[in-house]
């Protein structure tokens, strides 16, 4: 019964997990470099 | 500030220690300073392109845009080296895409579809025949092809900040937009619906780093959303004072009459007031429709100022080191000729009535003191001691005699033309010096005059009245 009552609260929180659970990434961006590889002086 | 190898070492570190998938993009307008370029220009910027792409490509950079700034010399440049340039909108006599269209990339368990569009600025620098699709028409198509297999969706744009706003509003499932012709300054991320949308200021001085956590395409909402409203606020609240000031002088068509600098800085600021109310009425409806059961996608964003002091990555250092020794080479061997290039009638310095900064010390003895402890003094060391000296566009501002159209000669300039004298400022002195009591040079320059060369890229402060009291 315990192990019963284990599996369906396990089965109640997944939604919660997954809902909350999100994939993280990381975005490098730039523009604009018009020509620029280093300043001038 | 800036440099590719140092944006490229901060890739490096960050992406390297980072457990999380990367994506790395640049938006576009990536390749040249000036378009179309200029003929005695063509060698060096030859040269700096082919330099930047093979850099990019040491970067594995996932997606490259295309704006005004990438299409100085022609299309067959882009098309041929292996760059993974993306643009939906540039089209052959056949109406085919001359890109591809869309770039895929799998990042951890998202895939993200990345498309590209130049805009109708592009068009007067494509060879005959080719076009530019309006963006309502070729965008769509794209979308249609990328929304079935896509879970981000990744705009480069370089259509003006407006067009870009009635794409978030129309298009709700381009969930991120990076823009190429965003103005000046950075921009952080600004949600407008479901699209964030952002840029970094140019000539590459920052690197922008948005760290996502993706819970789909439903929107977004950074942590910080009253902050970001309360920053917008801020911000049309000092370009409104600014405007206030210029116009409690008088109408500004009046005041500027004979400045049209002037009039187009005014006409810059209430453009950019007119951009930033749009956003900030975006920042307020979503604050409006924040829904705490439907948890929208979380970002935080950086722009990392690439700072001299910063290191560098070694094998992209070698590419910049190589651009220079290649530009310095080319531009010598046009020097040795006098500065003439084949066709290209130049004037020189002396012909245009510059006398050199010794001819002014003659007289001027107590201001000469004082300019020498300037940096205008030193101006072209500096470039020496970057190797940056015979760099068609740097050295325009840092030697005195410019005519435009002339910058082949000024490789061949006399020492007391070299820094930024006193005629950089004042005018062509050769006349006064001539005839001290009949003919005046200007007294105080416009500050058109400097900012010619203390443009926002070079001197983000810059300040007329304060620096002006500075020179001597």
């Amino acid at each position: 019964m315990k192990q019963l009552s284990l599996l369906l609260l396990a089965f109640l929180l997944l939604p919660i997990s997954i809902a909350g659970a999100g994939q993280k990434l990381t975005v490098f961006y730039s523009n604009d470099v018009r020509g620029k590889t280093e300043p001038c002086g | 500030m800036g440099g590719l190898s140092k944006k490229a070492f901060q890739i490096e570190q960050i992406g390297g220690k980072a457990d999380t998938p990367t994506l790395k993009v640049d938006a576009g307008n990536l390749l040249f300073e000036h378009v179309p370029v200029a003929e005695q220009q063509r060698r060096q910027a030859r040269i700096t392109a082919l330099g930047i792409m093979e850099a990019y490509r040491l970067l594995e950079v996932d997606a490259v845009g295309i704006g005004r700034n990438d299409l100085g010399l022609g299309l067959d440049l882009l098309q041929g080296d292996g760059l993974p340039f993306v643009n939906a909108d540039i089209v052959d006599k056949a109406g085919l895409p001359v890109f591809k269209e869309t770039r895929i990339r799998e990042l951890g368990s998202l895939k993200a579809g990345i498309t590209g569009l130049a805009g109708a600025s592009v068009q007067s620098l494509l060879p005959e025949g080719f076009a530019v699709l309006d963006w309502r028409k070729a965008l769509p198509a794209v979308l249609d092809r990328l929304r079935g297999q896509c879970d981000v969706i990744v705009l480069l744009s370089a259509l003006t900040t407006q067009e870009n706003l009635e794409i978030a509003r129309s298009h709700p499932d381009v969930s991120l937009i990076f823009e190429a012709e965003g103005g000046a300054g950075n921009k952080p991320p600004v949600a407008v619906g479901r699209t964030l949308i952002t840029h970094v200021t140019n000539q590459g001085k920052y690197l922008g780093v948005l760290d996502i956590d993706w819970h789909g395409a439903s929107g977004w909402a950074g942590a910080d959303l009253a902050e970001q409203i309360r920053g917008k606020q801020s911000t049309i609240d000092r370009l409104s004072w600014q405007i206030r000031r210029i116009e409690q002088r008088g109408a500004p068509t009046e005041v500027f009459k004979s400045d049209p600098a002037g009039l187009s800085a005014y006409n810059r600021l209430i453009e950019q007031r007119r951009q930033e109310e749009t956003l900030l009425a975006g920042l307020r409806r979503n604050a409006a429709q924040a829904d705490p059961t439907n948890p929208p996608s979380t970002f935080a964003a950086s722009f990392i100022g690439l700072e001299s002091s910063m290191p560098d990555r070694a094998d992209v250092l070698l590419i910049t080191e190589r651009i220079k020794t290649e530009i310095a080479a080319a531009n010598q061997q046009i020097a040795a000729k006098g500065g003439a290039l084949p066709a290209t009638p130049l004037a020189t310095p002396r012909d245009a009535g510059y006398a050199g900064h010794n001819s002014c010390t003659a007289c001027h003895r107590d201001i000469a003191g004082r300019w020498q402890q300037t940096r205008h003094a030193r101006a072209f060391d500096s470039l020496e001691t970057k190797g940056q000296q015979f760099n068609g566009e740097c050295i325009v501002c840092h030697v005195t005699g410019v005519i435009t159209g002339n910058e082949p000669y000024l490789l061949t300039l006399p020492e007391n033309l070299l820094q930024v004298g006193c005629e950089a400022c004042h005018g062509p002195g050769l006349a006064h010096a001539a005839a001290p009591e009949s003919v005046h040079p200007q007294k105080k320059p416009a500050a058109a005059v400097c900012l010619r060369c203390h443009t926002p890229e070079q001197d983000d402060h810059f300040d007329y009245d304060r620096k002006s009291k500075l020179v001597h």
